[in-house]
């Protein structure tokens, strides 16, 4: 009695073990398709721009290829977060990754001062917004 | 020719990966997968057919390269799936910019993919000119 127990007990942790891999494997091909279609449309509009057509076939390689890209930049900015002692990655772990190409790291620069400068406006908007909201509410006995 | 139509089958083969997907999606991509199953479903030219005529509608909304972008759940979650430690976490700047750096990466592989046609003299871009520029394309990235 006891090993036909134990067998069952085996058999519905492989059972679990599958569909948690199973999960996982829907999670990422969900996660390919959705690259896929920004893929698809980045390249029809730059296609539209210098009148070509790709072909399904490069479109699709090229999502794999960014899919692929994508593991290994999450793995260096895994990596250099936890170099600085960090466990949230930040945009200095995104310059870092674009060290390579001196072009591609200026760009990096000029987006993230944009990106700050962006947030700096929002949070002004906000505080007044705020200032104003308690400045009418003293009014108001 | 032989490792040509091996090549082609593998990349062949990654779309139709892409097809087999169930459950909650992305709200946009659906529209993605179902040009997909079409695919799978009423042979190639059908899908060509429908796939255009759908692509033809998005391109109106999308005019320029430059309004197409990564959304920042799909990067955040792209990343988040890629990391060894489930603790760490990436900041929504950081998201920003990983988007923006996808971005420049399809950019560049389907614009170094155009050159190459274009230096070939053909009129359709093919998976040819892409395998040409993929080496020098990881060694910039």
């Amino acid at each position: 009695m006891l090993s036909t127990t134990s067998c069952r007990a085996n058999v519905n942790f492989r059972e679990k073990m599958a569909t948690a891999m199973d999960e996982e494997e829907r999670k990422l091909q969900r996660l390919k398709a959705a690259v896929h279609y920004t893929v698809g449309r980045l390249c029809q509009s730059i296609g539209e721009d210098h009148q070509k057509e790709f072909s399904r076939q490069v479109i699709a390689a090229i999502a794999e290829t960014t899919f692929r890209q994508c593991d290994i930049f999450a793995k260096d900015l895994e990596a250099f977060a936890r170099h600085a002692k960090r466990s949230t990655v930040s945009v200095e772990d995104v310059k870092l990754t674009a060290r390579r190409s001196t072009a591609l790291s200026n760009f990096i620069q000029r987006k993230s001062e944009e990106i700050a400068s962006a947030n700096q406006e929002q949070r002004d908007t906000r505080k007044k917004i705020a200032g104003k909201r308690k400045n009418t509410e003293m009014v108001l006995p | 020719m032989h490792f040509k139509l091996a090549s082609t089958h593998i990349f062949l083969r990654h779309l139709l990966f892409s097809t087999f997907l169930f459950g909650t999606i992305f709200p946009l991509e659906l529209e993605a997968l179902r040009d997909a199953f079409y695919v799978n479903n009423h042979g190639l030219d059908a899908a060509n057919h429908c796939c255009e005529r759908v692509d033809r509608q998005k391109l109106k909304m999308a005019e320029s390269s430059a309004e197409v972008t990564f959304k920042k759940e799909t990067v955040s979650k792209l990343l988040s799936s890629f990391f060894k430690d489930e603790k760490t976490k990436v900041g929504a700047d950081a998201v920003l910019l990983m988007a923006e750096m996808l971005h420049v990466f399809v950019q560049e592989a389907a614009q170094r993919t155009i050159k190459q046609a274009e230096a070939e003299d053909c009129d359709r871009m093919d998976i040819e000119h892409f395998e040409k520029i993929l080496p020098q394309l990881l060694l910039d990235f």
